[in-house]
């Protein structure tokens, strides 16, 4: 037998895209919906106050007065083979707070740190120890409020905003935890600084344009691809220990910090924009373009990775 | 070569008068004559000839010539021949002997008017050649060759047996037999050698005619040995079993002529997801399905994405479905059994082949060391992802995973003696899958990462004792590894599981009596793994979660670090009784399993760890039974309990639960089996699978410490399957399957019973491939699958600190995925070049280029559903050069 030989022949093969068009994007308000919900402060103790404000957008504005909002605190964790934020059982029961409207004050639950933490109830005799929550990648645990709005007697789709609850560790050694307490500052809200539309992609020496500045409006040319840039103080990304349950020590991280982009018109060239852990940067861009006609209304949420919230709402108008 | 033997009878050799004489007599002249006389006179009875003598035939005149003599013969009124007068001549020598004889003939006298009388006739004398047995010695008249059912190659050393008269001989190395002077009658004739199932037959042997035949030899399955079956049907021991050799499954469409891929199109099978290669057999979800190759388990059949199976196709003689009920020498599996078998390497020569397509490029080649030592190297390699980086759109990866693998296998196998062989083998496989999709957005970067291998080398020795009786001890050893990491943005997951495998199976099987077989065996295993887990719980997800496609998982995360060590060595007997047509195979089985973990609980604060070590023991009594009821119509019976040990990966104090014990189940299946030719035939099965000790995830938001599992679950699956099949004959084979089947699980004992994930319940599959000579082959290939189950979103909500929509489900897995129908279709040619047989071939995926639905995908906020499809028309073309 003489050796082997190969022959090859490869034929094209047609591969498509199988990913559906699924509609508007998030970053388009087409409809009155809850964008963000703050917590002032962003990380607090059980037992203690805290502010509660949530952005409601619609996409012509909320002229016809503010929406009702009434809040909740979720009582019920979620189970642990869910994953979902919070136990659906919150959006149908739920512990009502007497204020209403887009700011609140409330105090945090007492139990928070048994209900959603990682100190569980105390077993009942003769039965097993609970097991403690699994807190997030950074640590954190949370208080859920649902936050239900009406807006020109429409409702909207309910929001769950969680509240940082500082609370001991679960499972750590006992000089770990002590070098935990010692270390960890709990969570500050980032601060926006503010929004830039820096030029329009096609004439990139057009000048930079705060969208905030002033009483007026800013003025930008229709259907222009324009670049938005949202800036924060540089303090906004903290640094912080965890405990990391692999290796069972402190572990420093720094705090991503992320940009939810709406528009009630035009074109986002992304939902979402941000900065890793990595990233020391502190300002995110976006490309929009614009509509054909104005107003149009700009919304920027901003989110660190424990929690924290800061968001704003700018009117911009479309015109040479 | 000729045995000769002495016959009882030596009739057929008596030596007969040669050449004879046929005469044929004419009345024409009578009847003239008697037309003339009318008026006075009425022959009333025309002459009988009562003495015919032969005519000698002219010296000098050749065995093969005829002649023919019309003579006017004058009868006496006594009957003899007065007088004989040539009308037309044949040639005067033939007219002088036809004359000669003719007046030597005596009739019985003609009557005319009631009264003997003198007539004249006219007479054709015809020399004819005639057949005669003479006695030149002994003579075949039993012959015939016998060839490979499927490959149609000649056999060598076949034994050929007349039971009855206790002869037998061999083939040659043409596959040809002969026999001497058997004489007149039926007889039982028997072929039987090593890797053949034995068959017999009755052959008709009759006087003066020479019967020669062609058997069409079929290689023997695993613990078959010499027992009497009749018309080469193997006895079923199993009730419930699909075997497929590879000469067909090679051509059937869209397996890109991966013999082992042919496991997704029989009856109970279901559709495997999209993507993923799964089997889904009987309703069972794919982790309680074994796979074995020449009795050594391995963890997957198939590599990553289902496009090809781990081991190469030419070293497969056979491949076996058994979707359940099956026998006590398998366990440790509460679903169904892959069982294929490697064949015999060839014992002369070097072959080989190598073969490139779009997929991956493979190669193979065999060589005889010496007459009885043989040994065979294969590997395969995989290249789609350069190849559709090259044609595809940039995301098709963030739907569509694109493995890499690799495979290899050593295969020798040694001739110890006669029927007994050893066979030491080498498999591995590797698969490595990598996705990344970059976001502007840190939480929305996604990465993925896993990597499958399996290693496994085991020795197999076999022997047929001088008893007839056969063992096989087959011993092995390997490692499992698999690891995956993903992101979700800052959110981790890692698994890393290696396994240590070890294993020995062993099996004697005798018969006893007439009817009766015992077979004993021995089934051992153990496995020793380190497992290291990091991040949310519910991921890798589970048969049972519920969530939706794309749904990121939860964000709380955790760790652990285990080891967990599962033994079980496992007797097992089984007894074949045949009582006429009925056969029953009843069977137990003992599984006592030692599990030895690490960790009993998680680590808490500074606290040792606490490992733990329990024994359970599994009873399983199985049972099968067949009846033929007519030659051609056979009933089925089987069930038995069966059992699975857990997941080492199940058994974590963080995330699962470390009590966790064997998974029960019991079988119960019944049928019929219809011949309907030779080759075509109809099955029909009915089962139900019931499973308790299911783990599943705890429904509870606090469950207690190292619980994060229950094995509260139960499940059933319960259906029937058809199947027609046309096995590969005059260049046709195909087969048309249906089934079925429900599946449902309760996971906890408050809890409805819920569809499986991966129920279908209507499976149907046709296909068919013919030979178009010239070497063409042309098949085509049509599928029907029910979507598999989903749960549906009823609505959502905002959460407000992800800045992510959440679903809101409605009843568990209450809506399908619609359902999925595809047409493939299959040419190739198979030609030769220089001596190398060559096949080219062009496999076409989706011919109609339907957009199936392959999965359900929701907008942003869960207000818009869509579904993701499947591949539109793909076309794989590719070549194999044999050597």
């Amino acid at each position: 037998m003489t050796a082997g030989r190969a022959l090859g022949l490869v034929a094209g093969a047609a591969l498509a895209a199988c990913k559906p068009e699924l509609g508007d994007p998030a970053s388009l308000i087409t409809e009155p919906r809850i964008l963000a919900v703050r917590s002032e402060p962003a990380e607090i103790a059980p037992d203690h106050a805290v502010t509660y404000r949530a952005l409601v957008a619609a996409p012509d504005g909320t002229g016809g007065g503010p929406p009702d909002v009434d809040w909740s605190f979720c009582t019920e964790p979620a189970p642990l083979s869910s994953n979902n934020v919070v136990n659906d059982a919150c959006l149908q029961v739920a512990a009502m707070l007497a204020d209403r409207g887009l700011e609140i004050q409330a105090t945090i639950p007492i139990d928070a740190c048994s209900v959603f933490g990682p100190t569980p109830p105390a077993p009942l005799p003769g039965k097993p120890p609970l097991r403690p929550h699994d807190a997030d990648v950074t640590g954190g645990y949370y208080q859920p409020i649902r936050a239900r709005a009406e807006l020109a007697g429409d409702a909207l789709t309910p929001g769950i905003g969680l509240t940082r609850i500082t609370c001991d560790l679960a499972n750590a050694p006992i000089d770990v935890a002590v070098e935990f307490r010692a270390r960890y500052r709990a969570n500050r809200n980032p601060t926006l600084v503010g929004v830039t539309a820096l030029a329009a992609a096609a004439a990139p020496n057009a000048g930079a344009a705060d969208l905030g500045a002033g009483d007026v409006p800013a003025v930008l040319a229709p259907r222009t691809a324009v670049s938005l840039r949202a800036s924060w103080t540089e303090d906004s990304a903290e640094s912080f220990p965890v405990f990391d349950p692999q290796s069972r020590t402190l572990v420093d991280h720094r705090e991503a910090i992320r940009v939810s982009w709406f528009v009630s018109a035009g074109e986002l060239a992304s939902d979402r924009t941000g900065r890793s852990e990595a990233e020391t940067e502190s300002f995110a861009d976006d490309v929009w373009t614009t509509p054909d006609a104005g107003p149009a209304r700009l919304w920027i949420v901003l989110r660190d990775s424990r929690g924290g919230v800061a968001f704003a709402g700018y009117t911009v108008a479309i015109g040479r | 070569m000729i045995v000769r033997i002495r016959r009882p009878d030596s009739a057929a050799a008596r030596p007969r008068p040669w050449p004879r004489v046929l005469a044929v007599l004419a009345m024409a002249a009578v009847l003239a004559a008697g037309s003339a006389a009318r008026a006075q006179f009425v022959v009333t009875r025309p002459p009988r000839l009562v003495h015919f003598v032969d005519a000698t035939r002219p010296a000098g005149a050749t065995p093969d010539q005829t002649a023919s003599v019309v003579l006017s013969i004058d009868i006496a009124a006594d009957g003899s021949v007065a007088d004989v007068r040539v009308q037309t001549s044949g040639g005067a020598e033939w007219d002088a002997a036809a004359v000669a004889a003719a007046r030597q003939f005596v009739f019985e006298p003609a009557e005319v008017d009631n009264q003997p009388a003198p007539v004249t006739i006219t007479y054709r004398y015809a020399f004819t050649v005639q057949e005669q047995l003479v006695s030149l010695g002994p003579q075949i008249n039993f012959e015939g060759v016998v060839v490979d059912r499927f490959k149609k190659l000649p056999l060598a050393r076949v034994k050929i047996a007349i039971k009855d008269l206790q002869v037998d001989t061999a083939t040659d190395e043409a596959g040809a037999f002969a026999f001497t002077d058997l004489p007149v009658g039926t007889h039982q004739v028997e072929l039987s050698g090593p890797g053949l199932v034995t068959v017999t037959t009755d052959e008709e042997i009759t006087a003066k005619h020479k019967r020669t035949v062609k058997y069409y030899a079929e290689p023997r399955d695993e613990g078959v040995d010499d027992e009497q079956i009749v018309k080469a049907t193997r006895i079923k021991k199993e009730t419930a079993s699909v075997s497929i050799r590879t000469e067909e499954a090679r051509k059937v469409p869209g397996t890109q002529g991966d013999t082992l891929k042919v496991v997704q199109n029989l009856p109970g099978v279901g559709r495997s997801s999209f993507g993923s290669g799964q089997l889904i057999v009987w309703g069972s979800a794919p982790n309680e399905t074994r796979v074995f190759i020449d009795g050594v388990e391995i963890p997957a059949l198939y590599h990553g994405g289902g496009l090809r199976s781990t081991v190469n196709s030419d070293l497969v003689k056979s491949i076996e479905l058994l979707p359940g009920a099956f026998g006590a020498e398998y366990g440790r599996g509460i679903g169904g059994l892959v069982k294929a078998e490697t064949r015999a390497l060839p014992r002369s020569g070097t072959h080989g082949y190598a073969a490139l397509d779009v997929i991956d490029a493979s190669a193979l080649v065999s060589t005889a060391l010496s007459s009885s030592a043989r040994i065979a190297v294969a590997g395969r390699r995989s290249h789609l992802g350069a190849v559709l980086s090259q044609v595809t759109s940039e995301d098709v990866g963030d739907f569509v995973p694109i493995p890499q693998y690799y495979d290899g296998q050593i295969l020798a196998q040694l001739d110890l003696g006669k029927d007994e062989q050893l066979e030491l083998g080498a498999l591995g496989s590797d698969d490595q899958l990598t996705r990344a999709i970059d976001a502007s957005d840190p939480a929305e970067v996604r990465r993925q990462q896993t990597h499958d291998r399996y290693y496994r080398a085991f020795a197999r020795y076999t022997r047929i004792l001088d008893d007839g009786s056969s063992l096989f001890v087959v011993p092995s050893v390997g490692w499992d590894g698999n690891t995956t990491r993903a992101e979700f943005g800052a959110v981790p997951t890692s698994l890393d599981v290696g396994a240590w495998r070890y294993a020995l199976r062993a099996g004697y099987r005798r018969k006893l009596a007439p009817g009766l077989t015992l077979s004993l065996g021995l089934d051992g295993a153990g496995q020793r793994s380190e497992v290291s887990r990091l991040g949310s719980v519910n991921l890798p997800p589970r048969e049972g979660d519920v969530t939706v496609f794309g749904q990121p998982p939860g964000d709380q995360v955790n760790a652990d670090r285990w080891t967990a060590s599962l033994v079980s060595i496992a007797p097992y007997a089984f007894v074949e009784i045949a009582l006429g047509g009925l056969a029953i195979t009843p069977g137990l089985r003992i599984d006592p399993y030692l599990i030895d973990g690490s960790r009993l609980t998680p680590i808490v604060g500074n606290t040792p760890t606490l490992g733990y070590r329990r024994m359970a023991i599994a009873f399983e009594p199985r049972l099968s039974a067949t009846y033929q009821l007519t030659r051609d119509l056979q009933l089925r019976a089987g069930g038995g309990l069966y059992d699975q040990p857990p997941d080492p990966v199940d058994l974590s104090a963080v995330f699962g639960n470390p009590t966790l014990g064997p998974i029960r189940a019991s079988h119960a299946s019944g049928g019929l089996a219809y011949r309907i030719t030779g080759t075509f035939t109809a099955e029909l099965l009915g089962f139900y699978k019931a499973i308790d000790h299911l783990a599943s995830r705890s429904p509870l938001p606090t469950p207690p410490l190292a619980a994060a599992l229950v094995d509260q679950g139960i499940g059933r699956s319960y259906g029937g399957q058809i199947l027609l099949r046309q096995e590969l004959s005059h260049g046709v084979f195909g087969w048309i399957t249906y089934s079925l089947i429900r599946s449902e699980r309760r996971d906890h004992p408050d809890t409805a019973w819920r569809p499986l994930d991966y129920d279908q319940t209507h499976v149907a599959s046709v296909l068919a491939s013919y030979d178009l000579g010239g070497g063409w082959q042309l098949g085509a290939r049509f599928r029907y699958a029910t979507g598999v189950p989903r749960t549906p979103v009823m609505g959502s909500y905002f959460d407000a600190r992800d800045d992510q929509y959440e679903p809101l489900f409605g009843g568990q897995n209450t809506t399908r995925v619609p359902a999925f129908y595809q047409l493939d279709a299959r040419l190739e040619r198979t030609f030769t070049v220089s001596d190398h047989r060559t096949n080219v071939f062009i496999d076409v995926q989706n011919l109609t280029n339907r957009k199936n639905p392959e999965e359900i995908i929701y907008n942003f906020d869960y207000t818009v559903q869509k579904y993701i499809t499947g591949l539109p028309t793909l076309a794989v073309i590719g070549a194999r050069v044999e050597l």
